[in-house]
């Protein structure tokens, strides 16, 4: 590990707490999906080790609720596509506000009621693009995009929130304007344009899916949000270090401080550590320390944190303490569209 | 101008979080899901409400923040947020 890096007068007084424990927590509950997608970070069926049953899910989610956490945000693999998923969200109903990232293919009408009536949230569903030919390539399911539309139409017929996500590549950086459209026409308050991690199969399909940042930055301005919909992104001025509140659980039962440092980090296992303790893992303090080479000012004051996204900082540095290149103060010429040999090499 | 009657308690379900060191409680509403961050205003209103008169609670807010920013300001400020928290039933009318 690198010796912390600080900068006089970067390290001083900050917005955010450090907190004893969480108040939120991503659970992503499975690795498996009926989809091939392209972008997967979760990797989908590569994993040997046997994920969580249940039992221990429920398990965890009543420690949760015993020390106090508010907000659960499960995601996957396709969470749907676990058979006792809803039953894992029953365990939930009404003790832990409860958010689902889902492709949301799986959602017809029945179910969207069901969701309503066990207190879901929002739904997160991912559009890797928002034109049916390619979203379909993507998946490698044809009529996936129809799906995942109906399933968000049944989702706002029943009364749940959803927000649309794409996440930014070389697929869908023309037509992000569509995204929007779509928020409109479905009802959709919120649309967050997200960026590609290298995780996974993303990784693996970086050459065809990644972009330069100018292009990225390009995208993002060509956009004009219409009244009724609030996008969300995390690009310059608004790259926030998240770390400080993060946490996650692996569906193997790992701590992983958030699901984009999966491939990075393991805090300790919640089969045998109370999760309480890997919070306190040496690692983990370091990342919600804020402590880093350098800061954006601008991004610094919209987020109250320093630094920008720990995952990216290090999947392109190798460093915790790295600035991170998403961000165009701290990019410093680093080319998003070639990965580290070193991350490659890990695959 | 607000005038009610009755005792007011933070609603039955209603889950807090409190962060004292940072000045902040997060709000859970179970019947409406959703996750509200309160200020350090609406969070003292909602501690207020513990069951006792609605002029009561109006009365302790006033002696409180009064002296800060003034005993106007301070009613003003009490109504808002006292509204805002019924709206999203966050508080409400207690036995």
């Amino acid at each position: 590990m690198n010796e912390l890096v600080r900068i006089e007068g970067l390290n001083g007084p900050q917005r955010v707490p450090r907190l004893d424990k969480p108040f939120k927590l991503t659970i992503c509950v499975n690795q498996t999906c009926s989809m091939d997608c392209k972008l997967c970070y979760a990797d989908c069926g590569s994993s040997k080790r046997p994920e969580l049953t249940t039992g221990q899910w429920k398990a965890f989610i009543d420690q949760l609720v015993a020390e106090e956490f508010l907000h659960i945000f499960f995601e996957g693999g396709e969470p749907f596509h676990r058979p006792d998923f809803e039953e894992i969200l029953a365990h939930c109903n009404r003790r832990l506000y409860v958010a689902v990232r889902t492709h949301a293919t799986m959602i017809d009408e029945a179910r969207a009621e069901r969701l309503m009536k066990l207190g879901v949230g929002r739904l997160y569903v991912d559009l890797f693009a928002a034109i049916p030919e390619i979203q379909d390539e993507l998946t490698g399911r044809p009529g996936s995009f129809d799906a995942a539309i109906n399933g968000i139409r049944n989702a706002r017929a029943a009364g749940i929130k959803v927000t649309i996500l794409g996440i930014l590549s070389r697929k869908n950086h023309e037509h992000l304007k569509r995204y929007l459209d779509l928020a409109v026409e479905l009802g959709c308050d919120q649309v967050g344009i997200l960026r590609l991690y290298p995780l996974g199969r993303a990784k693996r399909n970086w050459d065809e899916l990644s972009l330069s940042l100018d292009e990225m930055m390009r995208a993002l301005h060509s956009l004009r949000v219409p009244p009724g919909v609030q996008l969300m992104q995390s690009w310059h001025p608004r790259d926030g270090n998240c770390c400080w509140q993060n946490a996650a659980v692996s569906p193997q039962g790992d701590s992983i401080g958030c699901p984009y440092l999966r491939e990075y980090v393991n805090y300790g296992s919640i089969l045998d550590t109370p999760f309480v303790e890997t919070w306190n893992h040496p690692l983990y303090r370091e990342l919600r320390s804020n402590s880093v080479e350098q800061a954006c000012p601008e991004c610094s004051a919209t987020q109250g944190t320093f630094g920008g996204c720990r995952a990216t900082a290090y999947a392109f540095h190798g460093r915790w303490t790295a600035p991170d290149p998403y961000c165009v103060h701290n990019n410093e010429g680093v080319d998003l569209r070639a990965l580290p040999q070193r991350l490659l090499r890990e695959d | 101008m607000l005038s009610r009657n009755g005792c007011y308690a933070k609603t039955e379900n209603v889950v807090l979080r409190r962060f004292e060191e940072w000045g902040r409680c997060y709000a859970f509403t179970p019947d409406e899901p959703e996750i509200y961050d309160l200020n350090t205003s609406a969070w003292f209103i909602v501690e207020l409400c513990d069951g006792r008169p609605f002029q009561q609670i109006e009365a302790d807010y006033i002696a409180t923040v009064g002296p800060k920013v003034g005993r106007d300001k301070a009613k003003a400020q009490f109504h808002v947020g006292f509204d805002e928290l019924l709206r999203r039933n966050i508080i409400s009318a207690s036995e």
